[in-house]
């Protein structure tokens, strides 16, 4: 069974089709990457797999319950840090993450910790927190339940050089461990350097899907540049 | 100041006692459903703790009921300070009825929270129910339909209610009457909230996930309207056309910057200038103070808002945009003014049909001129930045409490 199938989903805000049609099927233990260019529809598609955005029309499948049917057994199985990560600031790190595992239903908070590098600062107040490091706390409260499908929605941007590596050195590990990961951004090194498989998204629509294996250096941003050219002309004429 | 205009029944006997304890209960016990109801919706609906957890496998009965015991908890002293402002009740000797009408206050707390953690809950599928469309589509107004649902539910909860208390309140001098019979209405308010209650595990598991969907919907359908310039436009913004040019720039940013972030403000002007018409909507020789009173009171509460919207400002806007001086002030004042004439002419309109147009120009220049000084203080106030409710509260208190034992008395 597919860890995360889309089907024809579709979004519009109004007149705006944010999500056209969008047809994927992901299987499990892949770490995917979602690229496009600021409106391409990522955060739009990553929020219907979040359940936080009702589809207009479609549906999102995850190990193959409906996202909307059901929430609750949905959200026992993915793990998401959306873009604007919310938490509580009046709770230390290790407070707050204790408190998600028991909503999660278990979770080793001491190794999430470890795995986002917070294990000096877990007993500060989330508030003296930078974005970056509430963001990791975001990651790590993800990662309690051992979910089978983790969501990140430009999760790395403002993550230092060695924060930033870490987690993605995690992310493969998890991948390799059997967990899908989807994760969206702008920068197309992070996909090249960690997904498996890379889907570009424009104005609403899939692109390109496309395996990184044996893509050289630079390849992947050529050809986004070049079906982002291909794209806008053919919504010109 | 309570007891000559809610309380001057007190003292006297038979009808005239059961008219004015049936009045002032219902009143009391609405009041308190009406706080409940808008408070549970923020807890429910727009609470911050949504952001945090609805990412989360939560148990959704079990957020709701943290929520709504977080309503009680921040609202506990309503029933308790109420039966204080009905101690003149028991002073006079009717203990008997001051112990029923907090029977009754309790009654309704327990009907308000219970019974608008349903309504809320059942109005996020309401939003989404194909069965309501036309009937939302008929009032929303310039609101996403999905969001009509919403800004209805707590009239619903309100009006719903209201059939209950008005019954227990006339319960109450029945009961004290010897009526032990009519002690059933008294009981009911907590037979229907054990319902409600008792229908909330359900709603709860269907909606409380479902909300933040239709929460994201309705945020992007307002923020698509404040693309365009239409969208734009905010309540009573046509206002600035009749002001100077450095006035209005101001003005505009005060009506925008409420409209969105302190509408609740806004809308209840609406809300307690209507309360006050209904006090001023009876025969009674008492009900023109009644209106006076409660206008007074709407009027120096609304007011705050000048306060608010300065500490609003975060630090670094308040560096970055101009100074504002004089032409800020003026425009400050000229929106209060604007947004508070929806509770003067309520009233107003009310005592003039009701009780002549004396009694209508008495409540047109009492409450006219708490207006005017209400927001001449709210604006000074508001130069303290956070500060300055520290200052307006006590001055707002004491000057609604003086105004309406001047001025709001019943004729004798």
């Amino acid at each position: 069974m597919s860890a995360v199938v889309f089907e024809k989903l579709r979004k519009e805000f109004g007149k705006v089709v944010a999500v056209d049609e969008v047809d994927l099927s992901i299987e499990p233990g892949t770490f995917v990457g979602l690229i496009g260019h600021n409106g391409a529809g990522k955060t739009t598609t990553l929020r219907m797999l979040m359940g936080l955005l009702r589809p207009t029309s479609g549906r999102v499948l995850i190990d193959g319950l409906d996202v909307m049917a059901n929430p609750r057994e949905a959200r026992k199985r993915f793990g998401a840090v959306p873009e604007e990560a919310a938490v509580y600031p009046y709770l230390t790190a290790r407070e707050y993450l204790t408190f998600i595992a028991e909503v999660r239903g278990g979770g080793d908070v001491e190794q999430a910790l470890a795995l986002t590098g917070l294990g000096e600062d877990a007993d500060r107040l989330l508030r003296e927190y930078s974005q970056g490091m509430r963001r990791k706390t975001a990651l790590a409260a993800a990662l309690l339940g051992k979910p089978s499908v983790l969501v990140l929605d430009e999760s790395l941007n403002g993550l230092d050089p060695p924060s930033a590596a870490m987690v993605k050195a995690t992310l493969r590990q998890l991948v390799d461990q059997g967990t899908t990961v989807i994760l969206s951004t702008h920068v197309i090194e992070t996909v090249q350097a960690a997904a498996d498989r890379v889907i570009m998204l424009a104005h609403g629509r899939v692109v390109a899907d496309v395996s990184t294996d044996g893509m050289a250096e630079g390849d992947l941003e050529d050809m986004f540049l070049r079906l982002l050219e291909e794209t806008r002309d053919a919504g010109r004429s | 100041m309570v007891q000559p205009v809610f309380l001057g029944f007190v003292g006297s006997s038979g009808g005239a006692w059961a008219d004015g304890m049936y009045a002032v209960m219902l009143r009391a016990g609405l009041l308190v459903i009406a706080v409940l109801s808008l408070d549970v919706y923020a807890a429910l609906i727009r609470s911050e703790d949504r952001a945090v957890l609805d990412l989360h496998p939560v148990e959704p009965f079990e957020v709701v009921t943290v929520e709504v015991l977080g309503v009680a908890l921040s609202r506990w002293w309503l029933v308790p300070a109420l039966s204080i402002l009905l101690l003149p009740i028991g002073l006079s000797g009717r203990w008997d009825g001051w112990a029923l009408a907090v029977g009754l206050l309790l009654g309704s707390f327990a009907l308000g929270l219970c019974a608008s953690a349903m309504v809320h809950l059942l109005a996020i599928e309401a939003s989404e129910s194909p069965k309501w469309e036309g009937v939302l589509e008929a009032i929303r107004g310039s609101n996403p339909r999905e969001q009509a649902a919403f800004i209805y539910a707590p009239g619903a909860v309100l009006g719903g209610c209201a059939l209950l208390v008005s019954q227990a309140a006339y319960a109450v001098p029945s009961i004290a009457a010897g009526n032990a019979v009519a002690g059933v209405w008294l009981v009911l308010p907590f037979i229907v909230a054990g319902m409600c209650w008792s229908a909330v595990p359900q709603v709860a598991r269907n909606a409380w996930f479902q909300a933040s969907g239709v929460l994201a919907d309705i945020d992007a359908r307002y923020a698509a309207m404040l693309d365009d310039e239409e969208g734009r436009r905010v309540y009573l913004d046509w206002m600035v056309r009749f002001l100077p040019a450095d006035v209005a720039v101001w003005a505009l940013k005060d009506l925008r910057h409420g409209w969105r972030h302190r509408r609740t403000w806004i809308s209840g002007a609406w809300f307690c200038g209507v309360a006050a018409a209904l006090a001023g909507w009876s025969g009674s020789e008492t009900a023109p103070a009644s209106a006076v009173a409660v206008g007074l009171g709407a009027v120096w509460l609304l007011a705050a808002v000048g306060v608010l919207l300065e500490s609003d400002e975060p630090e670094f806007l308040r560096a970055w945009l101009p100074a504002g001086g004089a032409p800020k002030r003026m425009a400050r004042l000229a929106v209060l003014l604007a947004w508070l004439q929806a509770v003067l002419w309520p009233p107003v309109l009310v005592l003039a049909l009701r009780h002549g147009s004396s009694a209508a120009l008495l409540a047109l220049a009492v409450v006219g001129v708490a207006m005017v000084a209400a927001a001449v203080i709210s604006m000074l106030a508001a130069s303290l930045k956070e500060r300055g409710l520290l200052l307006y509260g006590p001055v707002a208190a004491l000057s609604a409490a003086a105004m309406a034992a001047q001025f709001a008395v019943v004729p004798t």
